[in-house]
């Protein structure tokens, strides 16, 4: 069953959080029972196919004993090519995955939310490289941390020390009360998204484009706009339920989107977009590039250096989406915006060519705008189709 | 953040349960008695997936159904819809089907009211296009299945059993049913003598079955708002006119309306294709309508019509000759279709109207597959016949 995606899954995940609730209200202890639910509702996610169920437990398998191992290994030595190692073996069941489909017919390693699982085994495993996480983790949370089903096959990816807090956390019968006001919220801001917005703009536009478009290159620049919009709500509607469906459960799973059509520039789209996604890139792949480089003093020029940091980020993005061609155009295009816009900024600074009020504020955002459309029109793979 | 409010969270789920707990015979008691009436040209795909309007249509004695597909939409003055309304017939003719509305679609449209159908007058036309060499595909079959019906077919005692366990092996093929885990696993418990597989479906029974009544409350709620009035031409010129006039009528409505190629078709149709014409030349080259796993479902349909004891009136429908000799399509490939669709209808025992001596014959299509102007005037005829319980025939007799 593909989460979110029918009334019966509402329906039912409903009903498996009833007590979640009770237990809420009264302000008792909840999270023994969640797990529980987190193994119910996972075996009905997975259930539809045998692969996808089986390729689950073995990468959860394998990253638990890598993570394990790691923490293990790390209260006692701190060697680089051993936390090389870690990091490669964790990536290692994705890029297989990714790279499957080229070489068989079945992709026996891949199942929902692979890509989302992986960055969470990651993650681990750099901060605990980084000291940030110090003492062992209990089996059971580290699989619940990894399995937490309303977030597994999209994300918000989470981080574990938050994810740690809020599981711990007492929480009284009041504040219980506002987090499952704001959850309920949220479900419904998602239907609004995904169902309603969304599932319009895909129905009543996309699909009857051939009779609004009266040439290829309108027909192109129509796509063009609707897909983005409908990639936002369709994307922004589905971050809702599993945030909501967390805040539920007790986790503050964090947010994906604030409101990125605004954006005044590219930088500003990537801490709106998709933001626990280009987080992690930000905190894992950039940041540790940047420091890394400056500590070996390899090159000297800041800027640069951030320059570099930014193409190496957006390539990676790109390749994580898939080894198609569009999906790796799609992070060069974003690794030049966020290259140029770097230098602009930088000349910006010197020169004050721009200045700031309102009236550029608003010609920024529409140019933006425009800019990040066209990325994603990249991105749908129209280009790369042949006929329409 | 806000307070807290959940009064509105509880207001929602109390109008939920209101709109799924108000008993059924209070909706049907809202839904105005024309409804009924305006459904019959409307061709609304809600009304043709459900049953409420249907089951009331084939109550009243004054409704000819007429099922088809996509032809039902060349709603010109000739079609049956205007020609028995302006000539002042007793009967109405009640339109269901769209494009992809083929035999598997219209037998679980029988099927949900097999009841109704003994001694009943109906008209079924037919197109050559259903019988493609694979049948009918997910892109037709899943905007017109009707989970409705699909679900009251697997509780339907009334079909039978041999006939139902085909169509069946047929329904599963298909994403809608497949993918449903209460209806398949129902299906599959059908069909097979798997002890588990019958444990799992009595086990899903009531939870299907729930589902079903809320499918039902659906449709009602659907027929309450009833549908938007189909564009239709509604034209007095052809009352009191002979056939053979008719036909000239017709005709001359052709040639005026389709000047811009050599095939008769109309001039608009022909616009929306004409880029392609050129790469259409001999493109259909070996091809025919003479096997398709269409003919099994359209036997099944054949099936309940008659056990159900219903009287129908087939339309078999040419195509357009001479478009389907520029794109290359066989001659053998056509004939071949005729004539085991022929037998086939006539092995029932069923009455058919056949008009394949028609591919030739200006004005007969409207396009390279859909009946229009003069093709109707004949299959009027072949309808008043068939009505007044006279021996259908398939030329216009004296032409004055």
């Amino acid at each position: 069953m593909t989460p979110y995606g029918s009334f019966t899954f509402f329906f039912i995940v409903a009903i498996l959080l009833a007590p979640t609730i009770i237990l809420g209200l009264q302000g008792k202890r909840f999270q023994t029972y969640n797990m529980f639910v987190t193994i119910l509702a996972l075996g009905l996610i997975f259930s539809s196919t045998l692969r996808g169920a089986i390729a689950l437990i073995l990468f959860t398998i394998w990253q638990v004993l890598l993570i394990k191992s790691y923490i293990a290994y790390r209260k006692k030595a701190n060697g680089n090519s051993i936390f090389y190692l870690a990091v490669i073996l964790s990536i290692l069941p994705l890029a297989l995955s990714k790279l499957m489909p080229y070489f068989s017919q079945v992709n026996l390693i891949g199942f929902l939310g692979i890509s989302y699982l992986t960055f969470k085994g990651i993650q681990l495993i750099m901060e605990t490289r980084d000291g940030l996480i110090k003492k062992d983790i209990p089996l059971s949370r580290l699989l619940y941390f990894i399995l937490f089903f309303p977030t597994i096959s999209s994300g918000p990816i989470d981080r574990y020390r938050r994810f740690e807090k809020n599981f711990q956390a007492e929480v009284t019968a009041d504040q219980y009360k506002l987090l499952l006001y704001q959850g309920i919220n949220k479900i419904f801001q998602g239907f609004l998204y995904k169902y309603i917005i969304g599932y319009s703009i895909n129905h009543f536009f996309i699909a009857k484009l051939r009779f609004y478009a009266h040439s290829q290159f309108e027909h192109q620049l129509y796509y063009m706009y609707s897909y983005s919009l409908y990639l936002f709500f369709d994307f922004a509607g589905y971050s809702a339920f599993a945030i909501g469906v967390s805040y539920i459960m007790g986790i503050k799973s964090p947010e994906n989107f604030n409101l990125p059509f605004i954006s005044r520039n590219i930088k500003d789209f990537w801490n709106r977009w998709h933001m626990s996604l280009s987080f992690w890139f930000r905190d894992f792949v950039y940041m540790r590039f940047v420091f890394w480089i400056m500590k070996k003093k390899w090159i000297k020029n800041r800027n640069l250096v951030s320059n570099l940091g930014y193409i190496l980020l957006f390539l990676l993005m790109g390749i994580w989406h898939g080894l198609e061609i569009q999906y790796i155009l799609y992070g060069i295009y974003h690794a030049l915006l966020m290259v140029i816009y770097n230098s602009f900024e930088r000349f910006n600074k010197k020169h004050k060519w721009w200045p700031q009020n309102k009236f550029t504020h608003a010609v920024a955002i529409i140019i933006t705008f425009h800019f990040v459309c066209f990325g994603f029109y990249i991105f749908s793979g129209q280009l790369f189709h042949k006929g329409v | 953040m806000k307070k807290p409010l959940f009064s509105p969270i509880i207001l929602a789920l109390l109008v939920l349960l209101i709109v799924v707990l108000i008993p059924n015979k209070w909706i049907e008691g809202m839904i105005p008695k024309e409804r009924i009436n305006q459904a019959a040209t409307e061709l609304n795909p809600f009304m043709f997936q459900g049953k409420y309007v249907q089951q009331k249509m084939l109550e009243n004695k004054h409704f000819l159904p007429i099922y088809g597909s996509s032809e039902l939409a060349r709603l010109d003055r000739f079609h049956p819809s205007n020609y028995f309304k302006v000539t002042g017939e007793e009967f109405t003719p009640f339109l269901i089907g769209r494009g992809g509305t083929e035999s598997l679609i219209h037998l679980l449209n029988f099927s949900e009211h097999t009841n109704q159908l003994k001694g009943k007058k109906m008209v079924f036309v037919l197109s050559p296009q259903w019988f493609q060499p694979q049948g009918t595909d997910e892109s037709h079959f899943v905007p017109n299945y009707s989970s409705l019906q699909g679900y009251d077919f697997a509780f339907n005692q009334k079909v039978n059993p041999t006939i139902k366990k085909e169509a069946i092996k047929r329904l599963l093929k298909f994403s809608p049913v497949k993918d449903d885990p209460f209806l398949s696993t129902i299906y599959q418990a059908e069909i097979t003598n798997d002890p588990w597989m019958k444990r799992k479906a009595s086990l899903v029974r009531p939870f299907a079955y729930a589902y079903r009544n809320l499918l039902v409350k659906k449709d009602l709620y659907y027929s309450l708002v009833g549908g938007k009035p189909h564009k239709r031409e509604i034209s007095h010129k052809v009352r009191d006119k002979s056939w053979g006039k008719l036909a000239i009528q017709a005709e001359k409505m052709g040639s005026r309306k389709s000047k811009n190629n050599q095939f008769c078709i109309t001039n608009g149709q022909f616009n929306k294709i004409k880029k392609m014409v050129p790469s259409l030349k001999d493109s259909k080259k070996g091809a025919s309508y003479g096997k398709s796993p269409e003919y099994d479902d359209f036997q099944l349909l054949l099936d309940v019509l008659k056990e159900s004891g219903a009287q129908p009136l087939f339309i078999s429908v040419p195509v357009n000759g001479k478009w389907y000799d520029y794109t290359g399509f066989p001659k053998e490939g056509r004939t071949a279709y005729y004539e085991r669709i022929k037998k086939q209808i006539q092995s029932q025992g069923f009455q058919i109207a056949d008009f394949s001596n028609h591919e030739y014959d200006p004005y007969f299509m409207k396009d390279t597959i859909h009946i229009g102007w003069k093709g109707w005037v004949y299959t009027d005829k072949a309808i008043k016949n068939f009505y007044e319980g006279k021996k259908v025939e398939e030329d216009l007799g004296r032409l004055n």
